[in-house]
């Protein structure tokens, strides 16, 4: 008797509910279309991919495009760069907007405020080109901070020569690039803050400090969580667009990360299977660190994303 | 409609008319030194069929004018058939995409299925661009060979192309013709050296110094730049990644090249054996004399992160005095002579190729694309009749096709000057410079092109830049690099040098910053790269040139 009870709910719920599923459907043939089709192009990471033959008759060879990659000269190297840059970017990429909005929160001055949070806003809608252009004319040695630097220690190069510069250049321009725009979210979760609370805190003796620890960071601790975990799914994904802008072969040893090693093996040396497959290790390994970071979320705190 | 194609038919009558009226032996150069035809290939019907028939095309350009939509030739100004169509009735739609986009583009088109009736392989494009090469294209199906159909419907163009000197660069080890060639005209009949090195001439005069040959010479001239003319980068980095200075020391192709695969970076010596530069002693000793001159300031400090085809980057510090010499293609030195248009005395002069000693030979030079066959068109099994396609190519070929397809048409691109075709400041005069616009004028597709002819190139460039140019060609010797690896072999070779390219990329740029790298790459470098197995691509390329000697010989070319 339960399927015919269970076919009986289902036509209920269609009755009752069909114009919502129907705005649901463009969003799901969307998906369908748009990111659920071409994961049919996975199918290249197992095979010599051959263009004129196609993803359907091209011949396979298991993963034998994943054995290449893993015996790889520079495997260990790509995946050392891509986690630091990433760790990195996820740190400063959290601290500096958390830091900025509750700075913000703290001025009462409106102008001041408003002026400042303008400001660090602004450099969020430079398109990339532009940005990674201006870093270049900053850190040439005829630039300001270039020039600073090399005035400093005596020297005379481009800043993006360095090997152990790029990493600091990488993380500063996404923090002049990025914070004011994150911290927007953050203000906008500060903003939710229950007032009465700091009034009772104010009424208990609590200072400025106690109010922060106490009352601020467990209010947008939420907020903070869900983008420290949609933050990790992409932490092999770290933006290629810009490094492959800013590096050169000289930096290869701390610029190279997957993706970018993923462009040149794909788009530049037209080795789709290759390039296909280490990008599917890269996406495998995202959703591993996007499930693992959501699962430790739900153990010890009662936010997560899923 | 009909009354502007009779009046055109007429003005070329009249034209051909003209050329035959004159036919001093002044007036056959026209058609160029290939072409010696029979009277009745000549004659070929118009139209070419009797209802229009149009036919779908990719083609790939180098800048964004370019578009054949630009051209009179190929579309009319309304966007409708050009004038070729309006004569023929055989109509070329094209889809005209830049080159940076085009390997994409192609690959998509591929995977797709969506062929379009013809598509443009450019010259050098080998077997990256269609997997494995056109060849196999022919037995993958989606390309024509149109070797059969040649005789009967292509007949002048057959005649034409019909010599062992077009068909070992135009046939296939199959026996496959996969595409139309452009077959080239050129000037001294000589594989002309484009590329060398490029300084100022009026630096040099300034510090009583000539124009060096051999590297202590040119050492001496950069120290003398920098020190007397002020120059930070006295030598910029070579525009497009040539080997200009490596070829001194016996490395044909540049190993750390990045676009390089296959015939770009293996080369051959003399006794037929290949090479790869990255583990020759001539390597190294090349890396530690750029070493050495970086670290005194003569080489270019950002050569590290200049981009390789930074033309107006580097045409700018040269005109702002910041730097006194580079190496590049001569057809650019023209923009390093606008931009210092201001700068009084400024005189830019081809250097003959570097030595490392006087005495030495004329160093070899890669010539990897084909003397005499270039860019192609290729016929797709989508076409229906592509015998309509090949009349159309056969009829570029005839004297009126060849001279409206080289000059355009007259009174506007072209006039006759005592029975000549003569360009008109149209073209000559163009903001572009001749030669640029001359390919957006006519689309750039001559089955017989004459513009690296000797007429051409004597009316578009003044003696003097031909003279310059000569510099290049007479101070090297030829290497011929346009072997083609099949499509196992260039799987093979790509999965070895993946990580040998990334390796030599960087360890390059670490050698030129650091003088004990250098010192020590045999022993280091040379030895790593050797482990990473590049002796088993050393070999498959062997495999692949001596099918190239042994096709030649069987062509009777060696």
């Amino acid at each position: 008797m339960t399927p015919r009870l269970k076919e009986g709910k289902i036509r209920h719920d269609w009755r009752r509910n069909y114009s919502y599923y129907l705005i649901l459907l463009p969003v799901l043939l969307y998906y369908f279309i748009f990111l659920y089709i071409p994961m049919g192009g996975l199918l290249m990471a197992f095979e010599r991919f051959n263009a004129a033959k196609g993803i359907f008759h091209s011949p396979w060879i298991w993963f034998g495009n994943f054995a290449t990659f893993f015996k790889s000269y520079y495997f260990w190297r790509l995946i050392r760069n891509t986690v630091v840059l990433s760790l990195l970017g996820l740190f400063f990429g959290v601290v500096s907007p958390v830091g900025l909005a509750l700075l913000l929160n703290e001025v009462k001055n409106r102008y001041f405020k408003k002026t400042i949070q303008t400001a660090t806003y602004i450099p969020y809608f430079i398109s990339l080109v532009v940005a990674a252009s201006l870093i270049k004319i900053f850190v040439a040695p005829e630039g300001p901070i270039g020039a600073l630097f090399n005035s400093l220690f005596g020297l005379d190069k481009n800043l993006l020569t360095y090997v152990d510069l790029f990493r600091p250049i990488m993380v500063v321009s996404d923090m002049w690039t990025m914070t004011g725009y994150i911290a927007v979210i953050y203000l906008a979760a500060l903003s939710g803050i229950d007032h009465e609370q700091y009034e009772a805190a104010r009424i208990d003796g609590a200072g400025h400090w106690k109010q922060l620890v106490h009352i601020t960071i467990p209010g947008i601790a939420p907020t903070v969580i869900v983008l420290f975990i949609m933050r990790t799914g992409q932490l092999l994904n770290v933006g290629y667009e810009k490094i492959i802008l800013l590096y050169s072969p000289g930096i290869y040893e701390t610029a190279d990360v997957i993706s970018t090693f993923v462009y040149r093996k794909g788009l530049i040396e037209l080795q789709y299977g290759y390039s296909a497959a280490v990008g599917l290790f890269n996406a495998v390994v995202g959703l591993l660190l996007i499930i693992g970071t959501n699962w430790l979320a739900k153990r010890y705190s009662e936010t997560r994303l899923f | 409609m009909n009354k502007r194609f009779w009046s055109i038919l007429a003005v070329l009558a009249l034209a051909l008319a003209m050329l035959v009226s004159c036919a001093a032996p002044t007036a056959t150069p026209t058609v160029g030194p290939t072409a010696t035809p029979t009277p009745d290939l000549q004659n070929v019907t118009l139209p070419l069929v009797s209802e229009m028939v149009t036919y779908k095309a990719m083609m790939s350009i180098n800048e964004a004018a370019q578009d054949y939509k630009n051209s009179p030739l190929w579309t009319a100004a309304d966007g409708g058939p050009g004038e070729i169509a309006k004569l023929t009735n055989v109509n070329i739609a094209f889809t005209s995409i830049l080159n940076a986009n085009y390997n994409n583009e192609f690959t998509l088109m591929l995977a797709s299925k969506q062929y379009p009736d013809i598509f443009g392989y450019p010259t050098g494009a080998g077997n990256t661009l269609y997997p494995g090469g056109l060849e196999q294209g022919v037995d993958d199906e989606v390309i024509v060979d149109v070797k059969p159909l040649l005789e009967a419907n292509a007949p002048l163009y057959w005649q034409m192309l019909n010599k062992p000197q077009n068909l070992i660069d135009a046939q296939t080890d199959k026996g496959y013709i996969p595409a139309v060639y452009q077959i080239k005209t050129l000037m001294n009949d000589a594989y002309a050296s484009v590329w060398g090195m490029m300084i100022r001439k009026d630096w040099l005069d300034a510090d009583g110094l000539s124009v060096p040959t051999t590297m202590d010479e040119w050492h001496t001239v950069l120290t003398a730049f920098k020190e007397k003319n002020g120059a930070t980068f006295p030598l910029l980095k070579h525009l497009g990644d040539n080997p200009i200075m490596m070829q001194a020391y016996g490395i044909i192709t540049n190993p750390a090249n990045q676009f390089g695969a296959g015939n770009k970076l293996f080369y051959p010596d003399k006794d037929g054996k290949i090479h790869y530069g990255g583990v020759e002693q001539g390597y190294a000793d090349y890396l530690k004399m750029l070493s050495q001159w970086y670290a005194e300031g003569l080489y270019d400090r950002d050569f590290d992160t200049r981009f390789i085809y930074d033309l107006p980057g580097e045409a700018t510090l040269v005109a702002q005095g910041q730097a006194g010499a580079t190496g590049g293609f001569w057809g650019w030195s023209g923009m390093f002579k606008g931009f210092a248009a201001g700068v009084q005395g400024f005189q830019w002069v081809a250097a003959p190729a570097p030595k490392v000693n006087a005495a030495d030979p004329n160093p070899g030079q890669q010539f990897d694309v084909p003397k005499y066959v270039g860019d192609a068109w290729v016929i797709t099994t989508k076409a229906a009749n592509p015998e309509n396609l090949l009349k159309l190519f056969n009829w570029m070929c005839t004297d009126k096709g060849t001279l409206l397809m080289n000059y355009g048409l007259e009174n506007d691109s072209y006039t006759m000057v005592g029975g000549k075709p003569t360009f008109t400041d149209k073209i000559l005069k163009s903001d572009k410079g001749a030669e640029p616009f001359w390919e957006i004028y006519t689309g750039n597709f001559q089955p017989n092109k004459l513009v690296w002819g000797e007429d051409i190139m004597t009316q578009m460039n003044n003696a003097d830049d031909i003279a310059q140019q000569k510099v290049y060609t007479d101070s090297i010797s030829p290497i011929i690099v346009t072997y083609t690896l099949n499509a196992e072999e260039s799987t093979q070779v790509a999965g070895i040098m993946g990580d040998i390219q990334t390796y030599i990329l960087e360890q390059y740029v670490k050698a030129v910053k650091d003088p004990a790298i250098a010192a020590t790459w045999m022993d280091v470098q040379a030895k790593q790269i050797e482990s990473m197995g590049i002796a088993d691509a050393i070999a498959i390329c062997q495999t692949a040139y001596d099918r190239y000697t042994a096709k030649a010989k069987a062509l009777g070319l060696q």
